[in-house]
């Protein structure tokens, strides 16, 4: 899965570990997530969405669609 | 969690519905008590020319597993320094399920080989061999799939 958290972290200049703790999650998972590596639970998509203030479709696109 | 929660925690965390005991304080002479008890037992039951040595061998070698339990048991989780929020989402607990996951099925291949070798060739072993075998194949295969899906990322 495609996603835009890279771009949407970096506007607001936070690092891998900040997004981290304000998710509550590992840095880790926040490394796999912008790898594409690993993707993350309903909960946790809705949770980065509405830290950004946008939809789960803005953050992340199916990778036949992106 | 608030930062206030967040500077409590301590490197091996609290007890588990406690105000602020230390788990360590708990666990070590917990784990001291049952490996005392681990090496009673060993020395009473195990027939050897030496008893004594017998229960300081079985003894000495379980405090450290005797702690970690107790510790394990005991600890809150919340209050360990590092600890995330939500664990549940993290990504190391994804390598665990997959890991657990491919674990199972490489113990049941491997025991109903086993199983098969044992049968065809009538060979007999030891039940505390075989339990230890399926263990060890268990853990092993869990340990390596995790650490290789660490490895991917």
């Amino acid at each position: 899965m495609e996603n835009a958290l890279p771009t949407l972290r970096q506007e607001r200049g936070w690092s891998q570990q900040r997004l981290a703790e304000e998710l509550g999650v590992s840095r880790q998972t926040v490394i796999s997530i912008e790898r594409g590596r690993f993707d993350p639970s309903l909960p946790l998509a809705f949770r980065i969405a509405r830290l950004f203030g946008t939809s789960i479709e803005a953050v992340f696109q199916p990778e036949d669609e992106a | 969690m608030d930062a206030a929660t967040t500077d409590r925690r301590t490197r091996w965390g609290r007890v588990r519905g406690t105000a602020g005991t230390p788990a360590m304080a708990i666990a070590i002479p917990a784990g001291l008590l049952l490996a005392a008890a681990a090496g009673a037992v060993s020395a009473a039951m195990i027939a050897a020319p030496s008893p004594l040595l017998v229960g300081l061998a079985i003894g000495g070698s379980t405090v450290a597993p005797f702690v970690a339990l107790v510790w394990a048991l005991l600890v809150d989780r919340d209050s360990l320094r590092g600890a995330v929020d939500r664990p549940e989402d993290s990504v190391e607990g994804a390598w665990y399920d997959r890991a657990a996951q491919g674990a199972f099925s490489d113990t049941i291949l491997v025991v109903g080989l086993a199983t098969a070798a044992l049968a065809i060739t009538g060979l007999r072993i030891d039940v505390v061999v075989a339990l230890v075998g399926v263990l060890l194949v268990a853990m092993g295969s869990c340990g390596v799939r995790y650490l290789v899906a660490r490895r991917r990322g």
